[in-house]
């Protein structure tokens, strides 16, 4: 049965998920939250809108299904994004022979997106693609979608203080790094 | 050939990233069509669970009455007793089940190699989880935390292999701060282990924080074996509270579980939000609460790092809080006090006009000194500051009043959409209208909403040790 005059976008995710499995009200409020997360994560990943939101609507039909089991010892956002992780690991054995992250807008720009670019978002391009991937997710995690440090942790099974050290570490050799590169 | 020379390092990287990796939003035509969708398989999902539910009937009826059965047993101070030790503590470890057997490491276990240190200190497993600690030691801080030339990093907590080959899922996992003595603590959660699996190995591919290219070992496994807990395995036993008529009827704020350790108690509770004003929501409880004894004297106390906290839950009005009283000699009874909590108004509303003029510069205030109202609350707004992106407005109210929401009606800002910065305490908070690209000016209409409100008040318990610590010396009263 729906919650009594409850305004749903202010039930914490918990609250949220323990209602999603029998009231479509509670499904719909965590889908706003987070279907602008999940496809701008995707968005970044793919750098293509359609596949954005090919793999968005999968995620949210995987979570529908799997809400039963979803264990509120977790996050929400963690159990919601480890399902968007996997749906680009399915992405990634695909196109094993194409690997996506040389398309993605991040990467390797193509010289006409760099020229359109401001020179600030140029040099990001730059510096980033220079990045391995595990920092580049973790930038579009935090970034992209949105993600707090905790959830972050949770979702990529370290602590919180190595996410954020590995962060501000990151954000240490873009600094360092920001006059040493140019071409 | 001239050297083009490179953009101005971003003042605040932070925001240039948020910028950078701000996405087209999906749009609307997607997001009310997938919606749809998913509202659909929702109400296929329910369908086929009411064909179920039917045959589940009389089963249902029967866990019926078991529940009602087991609300009586945990409210009935005669029983409390009989369940008192289902639940167990043990300290660094946490909470435990302790209806069903333990079991924990035979004996520390400890690797070094190439002077490098991993020790599995500790490892108990109960029917519910496999809790883990191990240390890493000897690693040198210019080696935990090189110069970013190598950017591959081995962040993973410890995997636990099992001797069929199969792998326990890690559930929570804490630590890795490398406190500058060399040595990074860690405390992982994993499922359990397998009642008839008595060995594991813990597997590290190299060692967390380190950069791939430096020479320390990879590949580390330490094997671990599992032997009943003894009897006198040093647990403190969980004490579930019932609560008195007086406190469940009033339901402000409850004392749930105590436990004793070496040094103490620890309290573990919940707070029950009530009569806040109408269209008011609770969203937590601040400041930590007071603790005195009987004289008045205030009791130190520390946050249990070791307990896990139930979920605040909003739709209810519930906060969940603990706290781990250091010592065990006071004038008692201990009286707990919060003194304030946390609610805002969602549904409340104002809004007044703003003038920038045509050409607003950056750094350029404007002092506006209006007295309005929201929620029933007076609040002056006192100034606008024209930003890098946007506007930054200083308010003043009363000292409770922390933060309100601010946008610019009929304006999209690129991020920070209303944000808000908390008060000083003092009543004086800046609220920014959030970042534009192209920065609003003219005859603006600014909403401010979402005020959030400090509420205070007293709500306090007192509690003392009774026969359920048998072996505690209680100074005469």
């Amino acid at each position: 049965m729906p919650l009594p005059m409850t305004d749903y976008s202010l039930l914490s995710d918990a609250a949220l998920a323990r209602e999603a499995s029998h009231d479509a009200e509670a499904f719909s409020a965590l889908y706003r939250r987070y279907v602008t997360p999940l496809y701008s994560y995707f968005y970044h990943r793919l750098g293509n809108a359609g596949e954005a939101e090919d793999l968005t609507a999968q995620v949210f039909m995987d979570a529908l299904e799997g809400l039963t089991s979803y264990r509120e010892h977790g996050r929400f956002s963690s159990w919601l994004f480890t399902i968007a992780h996997r749906r680009m690991v399915d992405v990634y054995r695909q196109c094993a022979t194409d690997p996506l992250e040389d398309d993605a807008p991040d990467g390797s720009p193509d010289l006409q997106t760099v020229i359109e670019r401001n020179e600030t978002h140029a040099r990001l391009d730059l510096l980033l693609g220079k990045l391995d991937e595990e920092r580049q997710e973790l930038l579009r995690l935090r970034f992209a979608a949105g993600l707090e440090f905790a959830e972050i942790a949770l979702l990529l099974k370290r602590s919180e203080g190595a996410v954020k050290m590995s962060l501000y570490r990151t954000l240490d050799w873009l600094k360092a790094n920001w006059e040493n590169h140019h071409e | 050939m001239s050297k083009k020379h490179p953009p101005v390092l971003p003042v605040d990287l932070d925001k240039e990233l948020s910028d950078y990796y701000v996405s087209p939003e999906p749009s609307r035509e997607f997001v009310t069509r997938l919606e749809r969708e998913l509202h659909s398989k929702f109400n296929e999902k329910e369908k086929s669970k009411v064909l179920i539910k039917s045959a589940k009937l009389k089963l249902s009826l029967g866990f019926a009455f078991a529940v009602a059965l087991i609300i009586f047993l945990v409210t009935s101070p005669t029983v409390v007793a009989a369940m008192m030790r289902l639940l167990g503590y043990i300290p660094n470890i946490g909470l435990v089940e302790s209806g069903s057997p333990l079991r924990v490491l035979a004996e520390p276990v400890s690797l070094t190699r190439d002077g490098v240190t991993i020790t599995v200190q500790e490892v108990v497993i109960s029917s519910q989880e496999t809790v883990v600690l191990y240390t890493v030691n000897n690693i040198s801080p210019s080696v935990a935390y090189p110069d970013l030339d190598a950017m591959r990093h081995c962040g993973l907590f410890a995997g636990m292999k099992l001797p069929d080959g199969s792998s326990l899922e890690i559930t929570d996992g804490q630590g890795g701060e490398n406190g500058g003595n060399g040595e990074a603590k860690y405390h992982v959660t994993y499922e359990p282990v397998p009642t008839d699996v008595n060995e594991a190995t813990l597997v590290l591919p190299c060692i967390p924080n380190t950069q791939s290219d430096t020479k320390l070992p990879e590949n580390w496994e330490l094997s671990l074996r599992f032997i009943p807990a003894s009897a006198d395995l040093i647990m403190s036993p969980v004490y579930e509270v019932a609560p008195s008529l007086e406190a469940a009827n009033e339901k402000s704020l409850i004392l749930e579980k105590v436990l004793e350790t070496d040094n103490g108690y620890i309290l573990i509770g919940k707070f029950h939000s009530i009569n806040l004003p109408d269209g008011a929501q609770g969203f937590g409880i601040t400041p930590w609460p007071k603790v005195t004894d009987a004289d008045g004297q205030e009791v130190s106390f520390t946050t249990p790092v070791d307990i896990e906290l139930d979920e605040d839950d909003l739709s209810a009005q519930v906060f969940s809080w603990a706290i781990e009283i250091d010592g065990k000699q006071f004038n008692w009874p201990l009286t707990i006090a919060f003194q304030s909590l946390n609610a805002y108004y969602p549904d409340a509303q104002t809004e007044f006009e703003f003038a920038t003029g045509p050409n607003p510069q950056m750094g350029q205030v404007w002092d506006l000194n209006l007295d309005l109202e929201i929620a029933g609350y007076p609040l002056r707004v006192v100034s606008a500051t024209r930003t890098e992106d946007g506007y930054d407005f200083a308010f003043e109210g009363e000292s409770w009043i922390r933060y309100v929401d601010v946008t610019i009606a009929g304006t999209t800002p690129k991020a920070g959409r209303g944000g808000g910065q908390d008060s000083d305490g003092k009543g004086h908070f800046i609220s920014s209208a959030g970042r534009y690209e192209e920065i609003p000016s003219g005859k603006l209409t600014i909403i401010l909403n979402n005020p959030a409100i400090e509420f205070p008040g007293t709500w306090q318990l007192q509690w003392q040790p009774d026969d359920a610590f048998p072996g505690t010396n209680l100074p005469e009263q």
